[in-house]
């Protein structure tokens, strides 16, 4: 449920009531939140990520059971740096059909190699090895696969939502399997250090456009180098998208709080 | 005080548990190691710790087979069930171990040595039945160790008798004299029967450079000696060199209440449902002790079912028993049941777990890793039920190798080859730590093309770029034809050359390399081989 602010936008039936009822109010709030707090935080369910990942993400975690789609031309080095502070923290990280990830990449990135495992062809059988990761695995990064059904990706995504393991998505040119939770486009602006005919690749400027639903549906513009000059990603600027923001919610009249009030504490009496 | 102990041993129950004769060559292996041997294969010269490809070099007839925890503890139920009748207080110990202490039924059967020959007698005839014959093979016949403590009855029990290549079936060591026992053995036999020492491995090793080679050499040093050089595992060793338990005898009461139970509703009627509550259970008793600081050394695990027929046995590991550990335990015993031909009339209905035996935590030291290994053993089983889908080379692990390209500087070797579970696992193969000259720095490319994907790269006038025996361009490269694509090259470097393998004619290549920006931001390894140009890796 969504968290309740203790200020209330002016609303008829307490613009004229004064501090008495003002009292009254605070208190059904106060009430109100304490029923409501959940018992495990949000944010307990958590997988670490480094600073330049958490710009991409609600919240900034990576929250268990969540799905995660990219597109664009930055795909792989941009689920590596998803991945990498849980996989050194000591999450596993496995690969599903992604052919010829770079291994030595991924370690620049920051994976601890020592827990990573390759799945290089799942073949037909894709739905089935990605469902026998999810909850053993934290991580699970995989391409969509040629040939899959929508069905199996629902199933999936439930299954995801219920085990708290993330899968990364690298969206080839079909449809993504999974309706990633978040959406991240990459697209690349320029590489520096390498000139016409001396220096070398040492950094990349990337675009990354989020989007998704709910939290992340309000979406954001990231710039980061990816990856910096140190191999890692670094942020440059983040800026999130003016738009309409769905997770507060109203309530416009004390009669609303406190029949709100009442009916939650008598469902935690029969329960 | 010691506690006269009776060890019954089947030498190598995982392959008495798979029915394989003596006479077939075959193996056991766990994590392409061998772990156990037939005698007949032993004869062709494989011997435990092999590597299966080694073991299948020497014999090249020997059979392969997976080690499978589950069925040595399944098979193992009968003869448990069998030892039952002369005692009530059988602990197991592990496959195809378990003891007892023997005051009680020493004396009703008679004496240590007549309790022991009909109990070897008792386990030989569950053996033959598991082979269909009327006797059970002379060379896994049980072997029976009596002495006081546990850890001179399991040497007494394991010892072969001389330079017998059998083990001795029974070995009576006299009341008093566990110490004369144990004086000779090399100290190596602490590593083998003693998981109570944290780092065995290393304090054995210590011990032989010390010139401490046998057990009566280190029981000679005073204990507060060896606790001030050693710690915790000098004291251990201490006592166990001089025949005692592993433990003082000061184990601190059983916390009343301390046990958990649930009811199956339900009734379990399969072993996967039971176990599935076992494992909650379980974590739930293991939270409960460590709340009181205490870890669990032996657990009494009872099952019962819907019409009140019990089945409880008893526990015992040398360390601490961690809520994996009991979770396993108590499917195999429900397991065993159920498929053994005492199997219960109706479902289970109960299950209870009582620690019968607790220490104070001292909170093992688990290497570098520490709690994460629980998170690798969950994975470890994910991937093995991965394996069984795809087969068991779908599954790969990195290995760091070296090389002066990046594309080789990662390999990936299968995960058959390597035990996962392993905390000491290193992925660096012994190539990693040569220096590689010639290798370009980070970052390193995010996609290799596991086949060379073939391009043109022309200079401003449409003319195929080349590279001379010397390393000099014949002209900017300017764009990279791709199939129908024709793209820009916006930024280049290269060449650089390396000459690999001159040494021999097969494997010896000259290649050019270069990175090369194109004008859709794409960046990619690229190299001219056998006068052909391709793209090598990506960087995605």
């Amino acid at each position: 449920m969504a968290g309740v602010t203790p200020q209330l936008c002016d609303s008829p039936s307490s613009s004229g009531a004064g501090s008495e009822l003002k009292g009254e109010l605070d208190d059904a709030l106060r009430g109100l939140a304490t029923l409501t707090s959940p018992v495990t935080l949000a944010k307990d369910k958590a997988l670490p990520v480094n600073e330049a990942a958490s710009a991409l993400l609600p919240r900034g975690v990576l929250q268990r059971g969540m799905s995660i789609t990219i597109r664009g031309k930055v795909r792989r080095s941009l689920a590596l740096v998803l991945a990498a502070q849980a996989s050194s923290e000591g999450s596993w990280v496995v690969f599903v059909g992604v052919g010829g990830i770079g291994l030595a990449a991924a370690e620049e990135f920051g994976l601890n190699l020592s827990r990573v495992a390759l799945i290089d062809d799942p073949g037909d059988d894709w739905a089935t090895v990605v469902a026998a990761l999810v909850g053993s695995v934290d991580v699970i990064v995989t391409e969509t696969p040629a040939r899959v059904r929508q069905r199996d990706g629902r199933r999936l995504s439930a299954r995801l939502r219920e085990r708290g393991s993330v899968i990364v998505e690298l969206q080839r040119n079909a449809e993504a399997v999974l309706q990633g939770d978040v959406t991240l486009n990459t697209d690349t602006v320029a590489w520096e250090g390498l000139n016409r005919g001396h220096g070398r690749l040492q950094q990349r400027r990337v675009i990354v456009r989020t989007g998704g639903r709910g939290a992340a549906a309000k979406g954001a513009k990231v710039e980061m180098w990816l990856p910096g000059n140190k191999g890692r990603a670094e942020l440059i600027s983040s800026s999130a998208n003016n738009g309409r923001d769905g997770s507060l919610t109203t309530y416009n009249t004390i009669a609303d709080v406190a029949d709100l009030t009442a009916r939650l504490r008598s469902r935690r009496a029969v329960s | 005080m010691t506690t006269r102990t009776m060890v019954v041993v089947v030498p190598h129950w995982s392959l008495v548990a798979g029915g394989i004769a003596p006479e077939v060559a075959a193996v056991v292996v766990r994590a392409n190691r061998v772990i156990d041997v037939t005698p007949a294969a032993n004869s062709d010269g494989v011997e435990v710790g092999m590597r299966r490809r080694e073991a299948q070099g020497r014999c090249p007839s020997v059979a392969v087979i997976e080690h499978d925890p589950d069925l040595d503890a399944r098979r193992f139920e009968p003869v448990v069930a069998a030892l039952e009748t002369f005692t009530p207080r059988v602990e197991l110990l592990g496959q195809g171990r378990c003891s007892f202490p023997t005051r009680g039924p020493s004396r009703y059967f008679g004496g240590d040595e007549a309790l022991a020959a009909s109990i070897a007698t008792a386990t030989d005839a569950e053996l033959a039945h598991i082979f269909d014959q009327d006797e059970a093979p002379h060379q896994y016949a049980t072997c029976v160790g009596v002495a006081d403590g546990l850890f001179a009855a399991s040497m007494a029990a394991e010892l072969p008798h001389g330079n017998s290549e059998f083990y001795g079936r029974l070995r009576l060591v006299k009341p008093g004299s566990s110490r004369e026992f144990v004086a000779p053995m090399s100290v190596s036999a602490l590593r083998r029967w003693s998981a109570p020492l944290d780092n065995g491995e290393h304090l054995v090793d210590l011990f032989w450079r010390l010139g401490l080679s046998t057990l009566g050499l280190v029981a000679e040093i005073p204990e507060a000696d060896l606790l001030a050089r050693f710690g915790a595992d000098g004291s251990t060793a201490h006592r166990l060199a001089s025949g005692l338990d592993e433990r003082p005898p000061d184990t601190r009461p059983v916390p009343p209440e301390s046990h958990v139970e649930a009811e199956l509703d339900p009734p379990a009627e399969r072993v996967d449902t039971a176990s599935f509550v076992a494992k909650m259970l379980a974590d739930q008793l293991h939270t409960r002790l460590a709340a009181d600081g205490l870890a669990c050394t032996r657990i009494i695990v009872e099952a019962v079912t819907e019409k009140g027929e019990t089945l409880s046995r008893v526990w015992r590991h040398e360390g601490a028993l961690s809520a994996v550990d009991v979770a396993d335990r108590v499917r195999w015993q429900l397991d065993g049941w159920l498929t053994s031909s005492r199997q219960p009339t109706s479902a289970i209905s109960h299950i209870r777990l009582i620690p019968d035996e607790v220490i104070a935590d001292r909170g093992r030291q688990l290497g570098f890793w520490g709690g994460q290994q629980l998170e690798t053993d969950r994975a470890a089983r994910a991937l093995a039920r991965v394996q069984g889908l795809l087969g068991a080379e779908a599954v790969s692990v990195p290995e760091r190798r070296g090389g002066r390209n990046e594309v080789d500087a990662v390999g990936t070797v299968a995960l058959t080859l390597v035990d996962l579970t392993d905390e000491t696992r290193g992925i660096d193969a012994p190539s990693a730590a040569a220096p590689w000259p010639g290798r370009l720095p980070a970052p390193s490319p995010t996609a290799i093309h596991a086949e060379r994907r073939l391009v043109q790269v022309i200079d401003v006038a449409g003319q195929r770029v080349t590279v001379s025996g010397r390393g000099d361009l014949s002209a900017e490269p300017e764009a990279v034809i791709d199939g129908r694509h024709r793209l820009r090259v916006v930024g280049w470097a290269g060449p650089w050359p390396i000459d690999e393998c001159w040494w021999d004619t097969t494997r010896h290549q000259r290649r050019a390399r270069f990175q090369i920006v194109t004008d859709d931001g794409a960046a990619h390894m690229v190299s001219l081989l056998n006068n052909e140009w391709a793209i090598d890796a990506s960087y995605e």
